[in-house]
This record gives structure tokens, sequence and C-alpha cells, in this order.
């Protein structure tokens, strides 16, 4: 298609427009390794003085040593009775992390989108947020039993409300230049929705995805300590009514590297969605 | 081609109180007519316009597009603003395209037709670039281009250079009237800046402060085509310059 008199107005990108491109990008993969270095030797000099600390300083059988710590881990992984601890809050971390997510993105849509909605519930949920949930540990177990879904329902409800706030708040937010602009060029709806209104959410999705992880955590961990017969939670609780130290820190470095995954897998999949973001 | 009738609008203040922004303002825009509005700030321009495109309906008065014979796609409005508005998570050529996605213009045309545009506004080559990746003089040209390629019989153009640096705004001016003057649109322009207003336009419309109210029509008789580097320096600019500003001053704050 030719359109008429574009050699008129063909002015090329003019002195005025400088496109802000990767500057200093030689410098960044350095800048990097420096970092990582700085890091591993931070943490190494950390597990250093907790070596040196113990049984000098502070007693062994309160915060036993790395070594130990680590011979522990290894042996703990050649059981299947800590390999069911590990599925069992597995299966509870990733089942109520998706029921709290998908419920709190759901509510914060609809709260978000109605207006009246919002107002009449946003206050409500403020206050059934002002309960501390650890507070309903015992009122799940009662609910739900001792076998997983009482650590479910602890854990889907922490992240309910991360997820609301950060989805409610983000309907709220959605600039609405953007969305008046799209309209007046004959957009419908629904057009709008799916091609303003969700977008602009992604992010605060992500955030709310990210911290919804650790939460999971700390939802599925109290609910084993309160009651539980399988899982990295009770595992840990036992090792510490025996005194014994080493596997204590041993299920907690179990936990961590559980929330580590979980965080990467949602780093991935943002690095997928938010592209338009990077550099 | 624009009708706009004893348009009046208030806004119900915070505190409760109703503020009236418009008052009894009336314009007519001429078919490939070039119209500016000038006015104080808070003068209630930006809020004429959104009644003008639809967005806001008018506590008083009527407004009326009068479809054309010429140019453009029947009832179609365009409208840039002052911020490009440009969706962030789509690229250029996305962005250029929503238009005739919303439109269903067959999804091989809509790229050429997208492309076609990218390339006319000078943006060749940065298709695939997100809006933050660009100038904002590149952005007004991605948004002229979203607006352009759907061919609207009006554009409406809220200070769409106000945030520009004086040399990327007057590009943009130039690459703005040798659009209209080939492609024969009419232009609902408004702008703070006498300067602009005298450059680019038929007629300015001269508003007071608020409650706004139109308070002259002044023709502006420069001839055509105009350039708008030397404008300053055209004859009779001095003389309207000053008119413009002796309508305006009386309703500045001293």
């Amino acid at each position: 298609m030719k359109l008429a008199g574009q050699h008129e107005v063909s002015t090329a990108v003019a002195s005025g427009d400088v496109v802000p491109d990767a500057r200093g990008r030689a410098g960044a993969g350095s800048r990097r390794l420096v970092v990582l270095t700085t890091q591993v030797v931070a943490v190494a000099v950390i597990l250093g003085l907790w070596q040196l600390l113990s049984g000098r300083v502070i007693a062994t059988f309160l915060i036993s040593n790395p070594a130990d710590v680590f011979k522990k881990l290894a042996d703990l992984l050649q059981t299947s009775a800590m390999w069911q601890n590990i599925s069992t809050t597995v299966q509870e971390l990733v089942v109520g992390y998706a029921l709290g997510v998908v419920g709190g993105a759901l509510v914060g849509w609809a709260l978000g989108a109605v207006r009246f909605a919002g107002s009449v519930f946003e206050p409500i949920i403020n206050g059934v947020n002002g309960i501390p949930k650890i507070a309903l540990a015992p009122v799940f177990l009662l609910w739900f039993g001792l076998g997983i879904w009482s650590k479910v329902a602890q854990a889907s409800m922490v992240v309910f409300f991360v997820m609301f706030y950060n989805v409610y708040m983000g309907m709220r937010s959605v600039p609405k230049p953007l969305t008046d602009v799209v309209h007046v060029m004959g957009a419908s709806r629904r057009y709008v929705v799916r091609k303003v209104i969700f977008p602009s959410l992604a992010v605060p999705i992500f955030a709310g995805l990210k911290a919804g992880v650790p939460f999971a955590m700390i939802g599925v961990i109290v609910g084993e300590f309160v009651a539980a017969d399988k899982g990295v939670g009770y595992y840990v609780l036992e090792a510490t009514q025996q005194y014994d130290a080493a596997g204590l820190f041993a299920g907690i470095v179990i936990m961590v590297v559980m929330v580590l995954i979980g965080l990467t897998i949602v780093n991935a999949f943002q690095r997928r969605v938010l592209r338009w973001q990077r550099d | 081609m624009l009708r706009m009738d004893s348009v009046s609008h208030s806004f119900i203040t915070p505190t409760g109180q109703r503020m009236e922004v418009l008052s009894d303002v009336s314009i007519s825009v001429e078919e490939n007519e070039f119209f500016t509005v000038v006015g104080p700030s808070g003068c209630g321009k930006t809020t004429l316009l959104n009644i003008a495109v639809g967005l806001v309906e008018p506590a008083g008065g009527t407004v009326r597009h009068v479809t054309g014979a010429s140019g453009g796609r029947p009832g179609a409005v365009g409208y840039i603003t002052q911020d490009s508005n440009l969706l962030p998570w789509a690229t250029v050529m996305e962005n250029v395209m929503v238009p005739l996605e919303i439109r269903k213009v067959k999804r091989s045309e809509r790229r050429e037709q997208a492309a076609e545009w990218i390339r006319i506004v000078g943006l060749g080559g940065f298709e695939d670039h997100y809006p933050r990746q660009l100038s904002g003089g590149m952005q007004k040209r991605c948004a002229i281009a979203r607006t352009m390629v759907y061919d609207p019989e009006i554009v409406f153009m809220d200070e769409p250079f106000g945030a520009l640096d004086a040399l990327t705004k007057t590009t943009m001016q130039k690459i703005l009237l040798d659009l209209w003057q080939t492609r024969r649109k009419t232009i609902i322009f408004i702008t703070h800046d006498l300067t602009e207003a005298i450059a680019l336009s038929d007629r300015v419309g001269v508003m007071t402060g608020r409650p706004g109210t139109l308070k002259a029509v002044v023709p502006v008789p420069l001839g055509r085509p105009r350039d708008v580097y030397r404008i300053t320096g055209a004859p009779g600019f001095e003389s309207l310059r000053n008119e413009l500003w002796s309508l305006l001053e009386t309703d500045l704050d001293p």
C-alpha cells in the first residue's frame, strides 16, 4: 500500500530523539562477578564464625555447627522417612499456595472491578486480616483434621491476603488515561479488559506470587507444629524435642531450599511474561 | 464537523462543593480545519476535550460530530494526549496495531498498515522496541502513528507536545502539519504555547480562567505551507501574538 505524501514527513529520527539503549553493558558483567564473589565470601565468613563459636563460646547442643548440619543433612536425604516428610510438606505447600493465590486474585479482581462491592467488603476483609492467623491453627485442626488439609487451609489463608491486596490495589491503579485512549479508539469493554486491564495487573500479580511463597511456607510449618505426623515442620519439632540441633538446622535448610525453588519457578515465569520491563 | 453548543460542566470537589469548570462554551469547527484552544491552566481545556471525544457527559449543552464528505472514516475519532499513553507491555508495532485489531482488520493487513505508518512517522527500525526504550519524541511519533493508522475524521490533541524539549517540539509540529496538509484531517488542538498555536492553526479559540468560557476566536492569517522553524519571523506573527497575549493576560494570576 502506497500512501501519499509520505516523503514530506519522513523526517528521520531527529537529534532530540536519543535512544536510551544498552549503556555500560560491558561493565555490568564484571560488576556482577564482584557482587557474587563478595556474597560467597560473606556466607563463608558467617559459616566459619558459626563453626568457630560452636562448642567454644556457645554449647554445641544449642547451635550445632555447619559441619554437623551438613553431615546430618546428607544422612537424612538417604532415608525414605525424610523424603516422605518432604513430599508431605511439598503437597501442603503447593495446594495451599495454589488455593490462596487463585482465591485472593479472584476476590481482589471482583472487589476491584465492582466499586460498590469494594467499598462494602474491603473493611471487612481488613478486619479478618487483623486476626493473627497463627491463632486459627487449632481451629483448622478441628475443622480439617490431622492430615494435610489443616496445613493447606493455614497456608492458603495467609497467601490469600497477600494476593488479595496486590490484585485489589492493582485493579484500583489501572491507569485511567490508558483505558480512556483505547476506549476512544472504539474498543469494546471486553477488549479493554483483555488488552489493558489484565496486562497492567501482571506486575502486582507477580508481586503477590513472590511474596506468597515464603508466606505459604510459614502457614504450612505453623500447621505442622500444631499437630502433624509427617512433614518437615513435624521433623524439626521432633528434632528440637530430642535436643538434636543438627537435625533442627538441617530441617530448616530444607525449608529454605524449598522456598528458593518456589521463588526460582515464579521468577522464571515472570521473566517470560514481563519481558517488556527488562532491558 | 464539530459543533459544541453552550456546553457547561461542573465537578463536585472532595470537600463537597460544586465547582463550575466550563460555562456556556460554543465552538464550531469546520471540516479540515486546524482549530486550537488556548487558555490559562485549570480553565477546563482538558474537560472540554474529554467531553468532545465522548469520555465525559457534559452537564449542559450538546456535542455533535457532523460526519463530513471527505477524508477519514466516518465517526472515527482520534485522541492524542500529553502523556503518550502507549501500552507499556506492547512493542511499537503492537501498539500501532491496536486500533486495527479493534476494527478487526485482517491479520496480514494489520501488520502491513502499521509498518507503513511507523515508517511515515520516522520510527522505521524501532518496530520491536517497547515504549520504555523510546525517547519522549519517539513515543509521540508512535502515538501519532497509532492514531493515523485508523484514519479518524477528527483528531483531538491535548497539549501533545507540552512535555517535549523545544527542538523535538518544533520537529513534531512540522510532522503534524505535514500530515494534516497531506491527509486532510480536522484537528482540534489544545496548548498553552501561543507560538505553537499560531504556527499550526487556522483559528485560535481563547478561553478565560475558571469557569472556562470561550472569550474570542482569532483567525490566523499566515499563509500555508508554514515554516514552523522560522514562524516567529513571519510577517504578522508578532502582532497576532500580542493580540492573543492581551486577550489572555487579563485572566492570568498576578
